[in-house]
């Protein structure tokens, strides 16, 4: 037989460890360590064989007091399709992460976000016909927090 | 019964946290290892150029190239399992599980699953003996490889352990160790495309040999970021030869008009530029046979 002031502090105890429960690393997993965000992302890729992941924590980069973009060098040969996914883990809202690509002379041959129409594309495909560097970077149209993952496939 | 539900919540509690205390107490001593290994080579953190991250092709494309070619499968351009064991040093131990991680994309990409066990293992034995097994999961992979339907998945999954693994090293100031990865990773694959060119030439193959001229130029620059470290200066010196000779290769561009248009919901980039490699007989010998010296010594020498 439960008694109310065993019911009270029963209850009173629960609450205590209530904040547990919404402890951050419960409910949003660290960017970085979320393999299954990263594991359904690299589906989009179908077809495409796997090649490469970025991911771009733009929280991570404020704490840091970083500029909130990043750039990376990669080198993409002549006769290969590439195909780039995007995808965006929201946490606090609902902004998009942008994908530019840039050739070596850093000339944007395209970006997943086009301001004149305001669409997003989640993914493109990348025909190459130069081998050479290429850069590709991500940023969040507007975002206080953002985080994503950026996947490349090639189909030979 | 509320007291059941009270216990069942606060064993969950205690045992959510009890795991993580363990992680943690794993996590701390994986990072004593990582800071004696900083401390047993020092000064050898990556720098990066600007603000750029750059990386460098992974052996998977030359592989696919191989296989386009219509190149069949060879076991014995491969280094042979049983040297796992000859490879004593950090610096071997690191070379050959690149060269390992590129004969394992190939196998893969021909679907060839009774080697690609063999070669997992590999793979797992050296990257625990450099601490960084933890990216592959052999048990997984193993039941992957027996089975050719899961092909796709097998490649995701040595692919970014790979990615994982050479991101944690670079977290960890171990940089060295991941360029020495990535230089047995990227001569392998060299390696392979100059021996089915030898038997089997092909425009494309080729021009893809002449065009690793711009890799291994960042190789290069990578490996020049460990020049603290003996054994790099070795590598650095043992390519010297081979650099001289991809010198050479000449690149064209013909620059153009890039545009995207919307196809079935995909955007579709299109490049109207080019690029063109000339590379003569006389180089692409060279260029191979300096490849197949540097790497049978990087296998070999113990």
């Amino acid at each position: 037989m439960i008694t109310s002031r065993t019911y009270l502090l029963n209850l009173k105890f629960l609450l205590l460890l209530l904040p547990l429960l919404f402890h951050p690393a419960i409910i949003f997993p660290d960017c970085s360590s979320n393999d299954l965000f990263f594991d359904n992302c690299a589906r989009n890729l179908n077809e495409y064989t796997f090649l490469k992941s970025y991911q771009f924590d733009q929280s991570q980069l404020k704490k840091l007091g970083l500029r909130p973009t990043v750039k990376y060098s990669s080198i993409f040969s002549k006769g290969s399709e590439y195909f780039f996914s995007v995808c965006n883990e929201n946490r606090t809202d609902n902004n998009k992460m942008i994908l530019k690509l840039y050739d070596s002379n850093e000339r944007l041959i395209t970006s997943t976000y086009d301001p004149v129409f305001n669409r997003y594309f989640s993914k493109f495909k990348f025909p190459c016909r130069r081998t050479g560097v290429y850069y590709i970077e991500f940023s969040f149209q507007g975002a206080l927090d953002g985080c994503g993952a950026g996947m490349v496939g090639i189909k030979m | 019964m509320f007291r059941t539900t009270t216990i069942l919540f606060v064993s969950t509690c205690i045992g959510f946290y009890a795991c993580q205390s363990k992680q943690s107490a794993e996590t701390k001593f994986q990072e004593s290892l990582d800071t004696l290994s900083a401390v047993t080579v020092a000064d050898t953190s990556e720098k990066t150029t600007g603000d750029v991250i750059s990386s460098l092709p992974s052996p998977l494309e030359i592989s696919s190239m191989i296989k386009e070619s219509g190149a069949d499968f060879s076991s014995s351009m491969l280094n042979p399992v049983n040297n796992t064991s000859k490879y004593t040093t950090y610096h071997m131990k690191a070379i050959n599980l690149g060269v390992f991680g590129a004969d394992l994309g190939y196998i893969n990409i021909y679907n060839q699953n009774k080697s690609a066990l063999e070669y997992i293992r590999s793979v797992k034995n050296l990257a625990d003996e450099l601490r960084v097994g933890q990216f592959f999961d052999f048990t997984t992979l193993a039941r992957l490889a027996k089975n050719a339907e899961n092909i796709d998945s097998l490649l995701y999954l040595t692919t970014s352990g790979f990615e994982k693994m050479d991101e944690f090293l670079k977290e960890k100031n171990r940089g060295n160790i991941s360029a020495l990865i990535l230089t047995g990773a990227w001569l392998e694959g060299l390696y392979l495309a100059t021996q089915v060119a030898k038997t089997k030439p092909n425009k494309e193959l080729i021009e893809r040999i002449g065009e690793q001229k711009i890799s291994f130029q960042d190789l290069m620059k990578l490996l020049e970021n460990f020049k603290s470290d003996q054994n790099i200066i070795n590598v650095i010196t043992s390519c010297g030869t081979l650099k001289n000779e991809f010198d050479k290769v000449e690149i064209e561009y013909k620059h153009g008009e890039t545009s995207s248009s919307e196809v079935d919901g995909v955007l579709v980039v299109v490049d109207s530029g080019s690029s063109t490699v000339k590379i003569a007989d006389e180089q692409l010998k060279n260029i191979t046979n300096l490849t197949e010296e540097l790497r049978n010594k990087l296998i070999t020498e113990i």
